[in-house]
């Protein structure tokens, strides 16, 4: 019985509370859904709103380099550029480029007058590239017919042909010699077009550089003249994104 | 009559305090609805206003980079130009100008000097060289203690051997240098 009464009371406390604060209950409610509504729907959308801001900004930059591109990019000598990719690339090839080294050899036993008896290339993967060396090499040692002066003769020669190469290794007698070379290369990284980077103009100093490449003997080779009657079989794909 | 003991009057003083805080929680509840309400609007109009010139940007975008695509070619050789001279430069510091070295040692040699045999590898470089003086020899010797000293091209001079063939005449000698 007393439970009874006890929750009889309860019920009319409520009842009593209810009829004395039934209006504040509607502006009450209201209140919560502005607040729920403002967590939940505003500030997320002001978080859009600002992330929209950032992107277009980043759309607006984008816009401006890409312009910016265009007009350099028109402004450029075709024929001066071409020059300029096919100097670099001879100079430092993107693949192993035996045509280039059999003829900077050639050329540099021609131009110094020393004979080459024989050589031999350590070439190493073909289908690979070349892991963990940033600038990987092919290998050649070749024998040559002649002393230390003969051989610092040929060493000359090379030294200022293109591909740009190092000796490693020299072992002369009084007739004979070997010489131990490498060639560099340099294979272009995979990389995905990206509109959003400018294009940089070729520095003074890649200019200078350019200017001494261009001093260097630069081996015509007779397999490439043979097939194509000029320079382009030895240089690279010019596009490497598309 | 003392207002202390009117029930009724103080009934409605309560009342009207109640009523005039009902006006201000209403109040709240309409000022923060219509708050809500103007906000929401005012995003949806910015939102608008962005995705309009979003698009605009877009548009552009996309006709630059038609008007691009007869350029892709010339860009990507300036790009890869960029890249090779990077490249270069890195080689040319890395790499040992043998050649310089070799011709400033042989450079050093004396007339009446005859070099047999010569090696190099690895930073080192050994020579056997024959006379039939010790003055040219000599001078060979002083000429490379000074540039080891001045650290030019040698860092360290070894004599390994000095052979005296009295059948001959000759002296052999036989020499390694640290570059």
């Amino acid at each position: 019985m007393d439970n009874l009464a006890r929750e009889h009371i309860d019920i009319n406390t409520l009842r009593v509370l209810y009829a004395r604060y039934k209006g504040f209950i509607a502006p009450f409610l209201a209140i919560v859904v502005v607040v729920i509504l403002f967590v939940k729907i505003t500030i997320p959308s002001i978080q859009d709103l600002l992330k929209g801001y950032e992107e277009q900004k980043v759309g607006i930059q984008t816009l401006e380099n890409l312009r910016g591109k265009l007009n350099f990019v028109k402004s450029l000598d075709n024929s001066n550029i071409t020059s300029q990719f096919n100097l670099v690339n001879k100079a430092l090839p993107i693949i192993k480029d035996f045509d280039g080294v059999l003829s900077a050899i050639s050329d540099s036993s021609n131009k110094s007058g020393v004979a080459i008896g024989g050589f031999k290339f350590l070439v190493g993967s073909l289908s690979k590239e070349e892991d963990g060396n940033e600038y990987p090499t092919l290998n050649v040692s070749l024998s040559v017919i002649g002393g230390v002066e003969a051989v610092d003769k040929f060493i000359g020669s090379l030294a200022k042909a293109l591909p740009l190469s190092e000796i490693t290794k020299v072992s002369s007698q009084k007739d004979n010699s070997t010489v131990a070379i490498d060639f560099y290369y340099k294979p272009l990284k995979k990389s995905k077009y990206d509109e959003s980077l400018p294009i940089n103009q070729i520095s003074n100093d890649g200019l200078k550089l350019i200017e001494e490449l261009s001093t260097f003997n630069i081996p015509q080779s007779p397999i490439s003249d043979s097939v194509s009657g000029n320079d382009s079989v030895s240089t690279p794909s010019a596009n490497p994104f598309f | 009559m003392s207002n202390e003991i009117n029930l009724l009057i103080k009934k409605d003083k309560n009342l009207l305090k109640e009523q005039s805080k009902l006006k201000v929680f209403r109040l709240i509840a309409i000022g923060s609805l219509l708050t809500i309400l103007l906000i929401s609007l005012s995003i949806f109009l910015l939102n608008q206003k962005l995705s309009n010139s979003s698009l605009k940007v877009e548009k552009d975008r996309e006709s630059v980079l038609v008007e691009m695509k007869p350029f892709f070619e010339k860009e990507s050789k300036i790009i890869i130009v960029n890249n090779r001279i990077d490249n270069i430069t890195k080689v040319l510091k890395k790499r040992m100008d043998v050649y310089k070295i070799l011709n400033t040692i042989l450079g050093k040699i004396a007339d009446g000097i005859l070099i047999e045999t010569l090696e190099f590898s690895e930073k080192k470089i050994s020579m056997n060289i024959t006379s039939y003086s010790l003055i040219p020899i000599d001078v060979f010797f002083n000429d490379l203690i000074e540039m080891a000293k001045r650290k030019e091209i040698v860092k360290s001079l070894t004599l390994e051997s000095l052979d005296a063939s009295s059948l001959t005449g000759s002296y052999k000698i036989s020499i390694d240098m640290n570059i």
